[in-house]
């Protein structure tokens, strides 16, 4: 089920929200927390119920394991004993996800080195498999470290499933959640948490369907239908791919922040400006930061981290954001993009250390254009297409400019080939492509985000007005658009 | 609390106010006579010169694969019979065709249908092209579609959108548009056939196109209407025959899933006892026989698919 559904919209969230609150209120506690995991696999169920048992036998390994690594014990062979539990566990998770993920990647390179025939499985990625997965791998690593209280399957089945964040983050811990579901007064309706999560919940839908949605037809056009683009169309494509990007997973969060916080429960902040960012290390603070976390938590810090010399901690962040890369997509341009911000955070680092500073807007500029390139290779489904909206994006062979200039600078034509018509046409364009990106670039430079707005959020006759007709816009828009959330794939 | 409470009344009665409002606004207010204005155009040219007619006629109808694709003077030159070309737009759907094609059609006529692949697969859910119509040129048609259907076509109008109409209507004159400028109803001949289509527009090589979405095979909204219509041609004693569309011959059309597809089709219409004529491969034709999209043949192209479908006619026509 989408949260840009009328099904969860109107249906789904409304019957879990009072029943949940029901149960509560009569104080059946066990019973509201078992209906709001069933409920909560219900909602994964929607899209194919056959990944079902996937993720129920994954979190039943992953609760065994992570309880036997939970309790207590001093001795030296017993120490052993769980590290090899838990490196088990951990390679278990990722072959499982390795399996569904990775194999027909496999397959197709074995296939073009051997020049060999090996069909492929053709596997149906699992939904959210990535996301449980990591979650569930943070979970066994901190119960290693001792930091999970221990709670019954139906808790740690609750904290996997939990419908606002299950499918795709943000990546929580175990620590930040269940303590919170514990609490006695977070079983009691909150209305201020309510209006909360609405307005938080009406922005991120009117993110998703009306502005992301809006940019993805021109990326889509761009990167998957015309096979030959001008620079004007190579720059809107790769932008329309930025914006709809940002606003599609930051719309998710946010709708998923807003459900949360329906059920009185405060999810971490995913994304802080990050096209504000002025250097990529800046920008990996306010993109996907939970992601991040778990990277640098999980496999920078235990990979040796800013510990063992200059040298280890650029081959720590290039292994990093390779393995990065490679969790978005089973495709060498994931690798390539998760070597790009690799080598761009390596390079950050050694520039910073010789002490070089660059004017804001330059660093600005050069961030975000990085960025924006690198996100070509992010989306491309093939190299070709990669390079074909890159090339273009470069090419000064292929130049054309709107008709209505041709009478000013019909002069270019003769001396630069540059030639006057539909300058944006094999994307579907036309001026409101040029409009929705000036519109994307204020809005992601000089408007707050949805976390700073909650923060200073008032009771006022001009809120009411803003959610009611946020809420309304995003809701016909789904009439003519239903799209799924870009982070679904990964 | 008690004022997130009452915050939170606030919220759902405007929101209510705000719905009941702009669905009011839309169904007053929005049109979009500009770019409906060659479809209206166009289909008036067409009933008229079809309703001028007091001998059996021959009527291609469909979406614009027909307009474009279909030289029904030629057919008329061939085959000694009046034929009239009343394809337009398929963005106006099954449903709203047939309704249109029936106000012209008399006992004893013959009419060929070769509807495109998203009327097949048609499942209802509303289009844009047949809302603005509908909303600017036939409220009357509009007002008898299901209720949910008119809710939807309302809603699916953004502020934005009701804004640029209104702005459109009163600040900007609507005016046909230029020949090559635009479709227009100017470059039609007297059988309704579009007339200006020389060569392939740039658009048509250079994009990379799909073969039609299909999923499992069942009675679409679509294929309802068409087995109506085939019912009501028996009734008023109208030879009908549905065809198939001229497109860009994919080579997702020559694989088992699409092989599927056309058998089931066929399987349909002889199931429910509608003639057809040829087959689906028999009108697909190669990127370079088209004009600016994928149903849209060319000059050279139209010549080549009508000379066929007179052939097919030939063939498989019996009249009654």
């Amino acid at each position: 089920m989408l949260f840009n559904s009328y099904e969860f919209i109107f249906a789904f969230l409304p019957v879990t929200f009072f029943i949940y609150f029901y149960l509560n209120h009569k104080r059946l506690t066990e019973a509201s927390k078992g209906f709001l995991v069933f409920s909560s696999l219900f909602f994964y169920s929607w899209w194919n119920i056959t990944y079902l048992p996937i993720i129920l036998s994954s979190m039943l390994f992953n609760y065994v394991i992570g309880n036997s690594l939970n309790k207590e014990d001093g001795t030296k062979h017993n120490k052993f004993s769980k590290k090899s539990l838990l490196i088990f566990a951990i390679v278990s998770n990722i072959v499982l996800l390795g399996y569904f993920k990775y194999t027909d990647f496999l397959i197709e390179n074995i296939n073009l080195i051997s020049d060999g025939n090996i069909p492929t499985l053709d596997l149906a990625l699992p939904l959210a498999i990535s996301f449980f997965t990591f979650q569930q791998i943070s979970y066994l690593v901190d119960s290693y470290r001792q930091e999970t209280k221990e709670y019954d399957f139906l808790n740690y089945a609750l904290f996997v499933t939990f419908f606002p964040q299950l499918i795709a983050g943000p990546i929580v811990h175990h620590k930040e959640m269940m303590p919170q579901f514990a609490k006695t007064r977070n079983k009691v309706k909150n209305y201020k948490n309510i209006a909360m999560g609405l307005f938080i919940f009406s922005i991120g839908l009117f993110k998703k369907v009306v502005i992301a949605d809006t940019f993805a037809v021109w990326a889509t056009q761009g990167f998957d239908i015309a096979t030959t683009l001008n620079i004007f169309e190579a720059w809107a494509t790769s932008l329309s791919y930025t914006f709809q990007l940002y606003f599609d997973f930051s719309g998710y969060t946010d709708m998923a922040i807003g459900l949360a916080l329906l059920f009185n429960i405060k999810l971490p902040i995913n994304f802080n400006s990050p096209y504000k960012a002025t250097d990529i290390q800046d920008f990996w603070r306010r993109w996907h930061i939970t992601l991040s976390r778990f990277l640098k938590d999980y496999i920078y810090i235990p990979l040796g981290g800013n510990r063992k010399g200059e040298f280890r901690i650029y081959t720590n962040l290039m292994a990093t954001f390779i393995i990065g890369g490679i969790w978005h997509g089973a495709g060498w341009t994931f690798v390539f993009w998760g070597f790009l911000h690799g080598f761009a955070l390596v390079f950050h680092r050694a520039w910073s250390k010789l002490g070089f500073k660059l004017w804001t807007w330059l660093a600005w500029l050069i961030t975000f254009n990085f960025i924006n390139i690198a996100w070509v290779f992010f989306r491309a489904k093939e190299w070709n297409d990669a390079v074909k909206v890159l090339a273009s994006m470069f090419s000064l062979n292929n130049i054309v400019l709107p008709n209505f200039l041709s009478s000013k600078l019909n002069f270019l034509t003769a001396h630069f080939n540059i030639k006057f018509g539909n300058f944006i046409d094999h994307i579907h364009g036309g001026i409101d492509t040029i409009i929705w990106l000036i519109f994307g670039f204020i809005l992601i430079l000089f408007y707050k985000n949805t976390m700073e707005k909650s923060i200073f959020f008032k009771l006022n006759f001009f809120n009411i007005i803003f959610i009611s007709f946020i809420f309304y816009y995003s809701i016909i828009s789904m009439i003519t658009v239903k799209s799924e959330f870009l982070y679904f794939n990964f | 609390m008690r004022r997130y409470k009452k915050f939170l009344i606030q919220i759902v009665i405007v929101t209510l106010i705000i719905f009941i409002a702009f669905g009011l606004l839309n169904l007053s207010l929005y049109k979009s006579e500009q770019s409906m204005l060659w479809i209206n155009n166009s289909l008036r040219i067409k009933e008229n010169y079809a309703k001028s007619i007091n001998e059996n006629k021959i009527v291609f109808t469909a979406g614009s694969n027909v307009l474009f694709g279909i030289n029904t003077e030629t057919i008329q030159k061939e085959l000694k019979i009046p034929t009239v070309n009343m394809a337009v737009h398929a963005g106006l759907k099954a449903d709203y065709i047939i309704y249109r094609t029936k106000k012209i059609l008399k006992s004893g006529d013959l009419i060929i249908m070769p509807l495109e692949y998203h009327n097949f697969t048609w499942d209802g859910s509303f289009s844009e092209v047949k809302r603005d119509y509908l909303l600017t040129y036939d409220k009357d048609f509009f007002h008898t579609l299901p209720i949910l259907s008119q809710l939807k076509m309302l809603y699916s109008i953004t502020p934005n959108m009701l804004l640029n109409s209104l702005y459109k209507q009163y600040f900007k004159k609507v005016k046909k548009s230029k020949i090559g400028e635009n479709y227009n109803s100017d470059t039609l001949n007297k059988h309704g056939d579009e007339t200006y289509k020389k060569g392939s527009k740039n658009k048509v090589l250079t994009k990379n196109y799909k073969a039609f979405k299909i999923d499992k095979f069942y009675k679409t909204q679509g294929l309802k209407s068409i087995n109506q219509f085939a019912k009501w041609c028996k009734k008023n004693n109208i030879n009908f025959y549905i065809s198939f569309p001229n497109t860009i011959n994919l080579k997702d059309y020559h694989t088992e899933k699409y092989k599927i597809y056309f058998q089931n089709l066929i399987h349909y219409f002889k199931k429910n006892n509608i003639d057809f004529i040829g087959k689906p491969t028999d009108s697909l034709y190669p990127k370079e026989y088209f004009y600016d999209s994928n149903y849209h043949l060319n000059l050279y192209g139209s010549q080549i698919r009508t000379k066929k479908i007179i052939e097919l006619i030939k063939r498989t026509v019996k009249y009654k």
